[in-house]
């Protein structure tokens, strides 16, 4: 048996102990005994009945309201597609040529992005009054985060050729944006515009639980009426929405490659 | 004529590209979307221009002044609501992946007792991720009461969902050779996974699990919001008592340490792969 052999099963073992380590923090004072959970489950499968017994008359009132999630997520995406532009352009290492700028335009992408969603759209609320309005703007700035992280890696793939030939002829950085820049990373960045808007879809379905607009918005009040019986149509229609959606962006992503 | 060879040597301009109807077409009916939007969600120009310099007048509120300094012995109870949090994370984390494992182990594509068992497996999967953490968080206050337990189940629902699906796509492109060397051996559909697969994908794994773990910390952040669990009440209750200072001294605190976990586990997860 060679040296390094024997100790084949130590690897293993540091790391099971370390998980089971962490397990038993993590679960310290998190008051889950058995018992709670026997008497959440008895719970559960009451609701689960509940659910069962569907009532379609909720329909009109969801389609209304994942017509408003989708319709928030839309311009949430549209205004972060736009905003995250410049950022984007900032924190590229390959445009600027000023030595501390693209650090600068990560940390403020990073910045932005420690923003949930949720957590703005409370403070908009909180200055601008209850409404969709507040979700639109919840969901596009929290957006730009990481729309201009994906535009700027995207950015510093770009071809550098073209960007030396219109240099040569005397063409300023903002024309070398638009005629070098431009026409290559359009197609990606439009895919990434799709990819935010799956995700943005899955926000606009929650900011209505703080009073943001969409589908939670009903979600909210059927839950705080304990109506089971729509809240489970509900749920089948935020899950049908946001299946169709993710497969159809797919498919048009996989086009624009 | 037609034969003038000068003539025909001649470079030629490839003829214009035709007009791209299919493209104007698409991009209308998307900016006819936008507009309707627009137009019911009350978005126009006006609300911008009002709404832009209040929210930064708010965002401003949040950073100390001397005559308004953060709350620093509010510092405590945030360092024992951070670690509830981190708490939250971890367990999910680490009960949804323990969960993902034998999950994609039997239901990969390569490693499946049939083609019904990984179709089965894969439309499971992709529901389970359609559902938003946040709404599975809120129902399942409902059912387990306020407090850290839904928001550890939901997320261990989430993280289930995001670490199968990733492990069950890795280990569709493993080496073939190991398995069928067990499956010539004698070795059954169990040993295949367990001798064969799992050590080509033990890397992986713990990448995915680490990668779960950080978007998890992000999400426990606001999972108080909707009760269920962590810093996220605090936060909700200082903003709803428009406390500006407080305010500012959670989201500071929160983004210091997400930042943490963040970088810790990326610079992990770059040495595992």
């Amino acid at each position: 048996m060679t040296p390094a052999k024997r100790y084949d099963w130590l690897i293993p073992t540091v790391y099971a102990v370390l998980t089971i380590a962490a397990l038993w923090w993590s679960f310290s004072d998190m008051e889950l005994t058995l018992d709670r959970l026997i008497k959440g489950g008895a719970q559960l499968s009451g609701i689960l009945r509940q659910m069962s017994q569907a009532d379609w008359s909720i329909l009109p009132k969801m389609g209304q309201g994942l017509k408003e999630s989708v319709q928030i997520a839309a311009l949430g995406t549209v205004l972060a597609a736009i905003l995250a532009i410049p950022f984007g352009a900032l924190a590229a290492r390959n445009l600027s040529g000023v030595p501390f700028v693209p650090a600068l335009g990560k940390f403020l992408l990073n910045f932005i992005r420690a923003f949930p969603e949720l957590i703005l759209a409370i403070a908009f609320i909180k200055a601008l009054g209850p409404g969709a309005f507040a979700g639109v703007l919840a969901v596009g700035i929290h957006s730009i985060g990481m729309m201009g992280k994906l535009y700027a890696e995207r950015i510093e793939t770009v071809d550098k050729g073209a960007i030396e030939a219109l240099t040569a002829t005397g063409a300023s950085p903002a024309e070398v944006f638009r005629h070098a820049i431009v026409p290559e990373v359009l197609p990606d960045f439009l895919s990434f515009a799709l990819y935010r808007f799956d995700l943005n879809v899955r926000a606009a379905t929650v900011l209505g639980l703080v009073g943001a607009g969409g589908i939670g918005t009903l979600l909210d009040l059927q839950r705080k009426g304990g109506k089971w019986e729509t809240i489970g149509v509900i749920l089948l229609g935020i899950i049908v929405t946001i299946g169709l959606i993710d497969h159809f962006s797919a498919q048009l992503r996989a086009k624009l490659a | 004529m037609e034969d003038n060879p000068a003539h025909s040597a001649r470079p030629s301009l490839p003829p214009p590209p035709p007009f791209p109807w299919q493209l104007w077409a698409i991009a209308g009916v998307v900016f006819a979307f936008l507009w309707w939007s627009a137009v019911e969600t009350g978005v126009n120009w006006e609300a911008f221009r009002e709404g832009f310099p209040e929210l930064g007048e708010y965002f401003g509120r949040l950073l100390p002044t001397s005559e308004n300094p953060w709350p620093l012995d509010y510092l405590p109870l945030i360092q024992e609501k951070l670690i509830e949090t981190i708490k939250i994370a971890l367990g999910a984390s680490i009960i949804g992946s323990a969960l993902a494992l034998p999950f994609a182990l039997l239901g990969a594509r390569n490693l499946a007792a049939g083609k019904w068992v990984y179709n089965l497996g894969r439309g499971f999967l992709n529901l389970v991720r359609t559902i938003p953490d946040l709404i599975l968080a809120t129902l399942l206050a409902a059912v387990f009461g306020i407090g850290p337990v839904a928001g550890l189940l939901a997320l261990t629902v989430f993280t289930f969902g995001i670490v199968a699906k990733l492990l069950c796509d890795t280990i569709e492109t493993i080496d073939p050779g190991p398995m069928e060397s067990v499956t010539a051996a004698g070795g059954s559909y169990l040993e295949r996974a367990l001798y064969a697969a799992f050590p080509q994908v033990a890397p992986d794994f713990t990448a995915y699990s680490l990668y779960a773990f950080e978007v998890n910390v992000r999400a426990a952040a606001v999972l108080g919001l909707v009760g269920a669990g962590g810093i996220g009440a605090n936060l909700q209750q200082s903003i709803s008592f428009m406390n500006y200072s407080r305010v500012g001294l959670i989201i500071f605190v929160t983004f210091i340490v997400v930042l943490i976990i963040d970088t810790f586990s990326t610079w992990l997860r770059s040495r595992l792969v």
